[in-house]
């Protein structure tokens, strides 16, 4: 029964500790293998010289500075900045929409949820693929709209505004239904009543969207927003297989740099850097979100 | 003022019928309590009149107007909920004034500030107004539920249990609170509770509702006194009815009821006294049975358990087949396995038709 007996204080037995170790010895050695292990790896790489796989001489912060003052990587800066804006902004209205119509448990509304979800459950990469059949120049959506009028010529992705417009566009159509799940769970979380309260008080319901609604959904919102962003920030998948950057480098975010410095330049040392500048903007994100969890820190 | 009328109102969900054609009229100033067990239709009668919910059939009218059409805000009522449903993320004071602002009738914030302060006096809680909803007791809370409806200064008030999640003293409390301030502001109030306590001591009227339908529609007093059937018998009263069913029969020319081990001469002026004999069920409240120790043969019955209620005893007595709840006096000290002699009040005799459950009082008046 006495599972932790030396969190008692003392009288530590040691048995008891050996099986508590015993117990949480997996998940630590999986840490340890997954994470521990190529981030210090990686750092590791990030101030020597790294050539095809074979590490060279040290040389403190030259691959940060390397990196930073690439015109490439400012771009891809830029880039990543305009993707995760965007689709954030296109993802977030689109969930709040679906979780806003979808709130009520008729057997549409429970039907529709499970729709919307489906090109959140299938793969990134097939999906990705997917509407990348759907949006080419000979077999996709423009030929056949606008092949009718004589126009034959136009390719998305060869635009750098529409093929902008094609990798927000895939990044919505994925995760508005995960913003979907979470906004709808915080909308569950709101007392009918209060609503049937100000419907009796005379609330409007754009009154008691703006007075009701997002006040009480401000949680949920910054969470789906700092989830989002993350998730934008460090997607590959759709910029990898729906445009490859292209054209002319206007779609490539910092994780394609990195990929490409990496595993099409071989600069693993450079690619490290890059990926380590990557890895203390999420942390500061993730302070931000394990913020907006604390308990105390709630809204009232 | 404000009367209010339901005629023919029909709703269900589904395939349960939340109300079977409900007619009522509740007149102006009126305290009525919609009264009954839970699922008998007490918050559907309420939300249909509040608008949140529509009528399958039927009208409703508030004032002189029908109001089936019109949207909550345009019935003239406020509405108090069950779990208050103040509005967590707003102070109190700017969950009294919600009201107001949401309207958009454009009261001057100046008249804003006023008729809040004015409220939240009336109700003792000024010193609240600026907390938030987390801050404050459950009978705070409740105040400003209140207070919120109190400030559109509604025709109509709609109260759904508001007392039910508070502790039994501050209930009783906030009962005098709620009559004292129905007496000040004389406004039409439509109180739903199944607390059968609190319909009787705060209503001018009572409608007692079961399975959907109105059992019956009147003051208090003809509630209990004159309950018309044994559901309401039942349902009225700190605890159950004593059921005892008999015979109604002539005895040398003296109406009587007769039960196993019972025979009780029954007031003649009631008519359906002269009748033909009879089966029918007899209703008597604890409170006109009284239960004294016995050494003689009178009509005697065997103490099963006594409880101590307040000033007096309650003794849960066998007789013939039956066990009848009673009366009997501290200083009697009854136990379990004495022998009681039972005095019956014939003035709070209830007879039921045991097939139909209505009241025979009733039936043939
Ligand atoms: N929104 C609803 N959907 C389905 N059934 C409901 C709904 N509201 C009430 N009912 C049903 O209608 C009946 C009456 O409910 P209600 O008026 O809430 O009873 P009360 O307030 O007297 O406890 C119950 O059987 C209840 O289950
Ligand atoms: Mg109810």
């Amino acid at each position: 029964m006495r599972i932790f007996p030396s969190l008692r204080g003392k009288g530590a037995d040691d048995g008891g500790e050996a099986f508590a170790m015993r117990l949480v010895a997996p998940a630590l050695l999986i840490e340890f293998l997954f994470v521990f292990l190529p981030l210090t790896l990686g750092v590791y790489y990030s101030v020597h010289t790294v050539r095809y796989f074979q590490v060279g001489a040290f040389i403190g912060l030259d691959n940060y500075v390397g990196v930073l003052t690439s015109p490439a990587v400012r771009n891809s800066f830029v880039v990543t900045a305009i993707f995760a804006l965007g689709s954030l902004i296109l993802t977030f209205t689109v969930g709040l929409a679906l979780a806003l119509h979808l709130e009520r448990d008729g057997r549409m509304q429970v039907f529709m949820r499970a729709v919307v979800l489906v090109p959140y459950i299938i793969s990134m990469l097939v999906g990705s693929l997917l509407l990348r059949w759907v949006l080419s120049q000979d077999s996709g959506v423009p030929q056949a709209v606008l092949g009718p009028f004589g126009s034959s010529g136009f390719s998305i992705f060869a635009n750098s505004t529409s093929a902008m417009g094609a990798l927000t566009y895939n990044a919505m159509w994925r995760d508005a239904a995960f913003a979907m799940i979470l906004l709808l769970a915080g909308l569950k979380s709101i007392p009918l009543e209060l609503y049937a309260a100000a419907r009796v008080d005379g609330a409007s319901a754009w009154y008691r969207f703006r007075r009701l609604t997002l006040p009480l959904l401000k949680t949920p919102i910054l969470i789906t927003i700092v989830r989002l962003l993350m998730h934008f920030i460090n997607s590959l998948t759709f910029q990898l297989i729906l445009t490859g950057g292209g054209p002319a480098n206007t779609t490539e975010t910092i994780a394609l740099r990195t990929f490409r410095l990496g595993f099409e330049d071989y600069a693993l040392g450079r690619a490290n850097a890059l990926s380590f500048v990557m890895f203390i903007f999420n942390v500061i994100l993730i302070s931000v979100l394990i913020h907006l969890f604390k308990p105390g820190e709630k809204l009232r | 003022m404000t009367e209010v009328r339901f005629s023919h109102v029909r709703k269900s969900f589904g395939s349960v019928i939340a109300l079977a054609g409900l007619d009522l009229d509740i007149k102006s100033g009126d305290f009525v309590s919609l009264l009954g067990p839970s699922g008998s239709g007490k918050t559907t009668t309420l939300n249909l009149l509040a608008g949140l919910h529509a009528a399958d059939s039927g009208d409703i009218l508030i004032g002189d107007k029908r109001v089936n059409d019109l949207s909550p805000d345009r019935r003239n009522i406020a509405m108090v909920f069950q779990n208050y449903a103040l509005y967590p993320h707003m102070t109190v004071f700017e969950n009294i004034a919600f009201p107001l602002r949401a309207r958009g009738r454009g009261f001057a914030e100046a008249e804003i500030q006023k008729k809040v302060k004015g409220v939240a006096e009336s109700l003792g809680v000024a010193s609240l107004l600026a907390r938030y909803p987390k801050e404050l007791s459950g009978g705070q809370q409740q105040r400003i539920a209140l207070g919120r409806a109190m400030v559109r200064e509604p025709g109509v008030f709609l109260l759904d249990e508001p007392l039910s999640n508070l502790d039994a003293r501050l209930r009783i409390r906030m009962r005098r609170d709620i009559k004292a301030l129905h007496d000040r502001i004389r406004s039409t109030i439509v109180y739903v509770t199944h607390d059968q306590a609190e319909a009787l001591t705060m209503s001018t009227k009572i409608a007692v509702f079961d399975q959907g339908e109105l059992q019956q529609y009147g003051s208090p007093n003809e509630i209990y006194h004159r309950p018309l059937n044994m559901f309401v018998a039942n349902f009225v009263g700190e605890r159950e009815i004593n059921f005892i069913a008999g015979q109604l029969q002539a005895v040398e020319g003296i109406p009587t009821f007769i039960a196993p081990g019972l025979s009780l001469p029954v007031n003649a002026e009631e008519r359906w006294c002269s009748l033909e004999p009879r089966d029918a069920v007899l209703g008597i409240r604890t409170e006109a049975i009284f239960a004294r120790p016995t050494a003689g043969s009178e009509t005697v019955g065997l103490v099963e358990q006594v409880e101590l209620v307040g000033p007096e005893l309650v003794a849960y007595v066998k007789i013939g087949e039956s066990q009848l709840s009673c009366r009997a006096e501290l200083s009697s000290e009854l136990r379990s396995g004495d022998r009681v002699h039972l005095t019956f009040d014939p003035a709070h005799f209830h007879f039921f038709d045991p097939q139909t459950t209505a009241s025979l009082a009733g039936s043939t008046k």
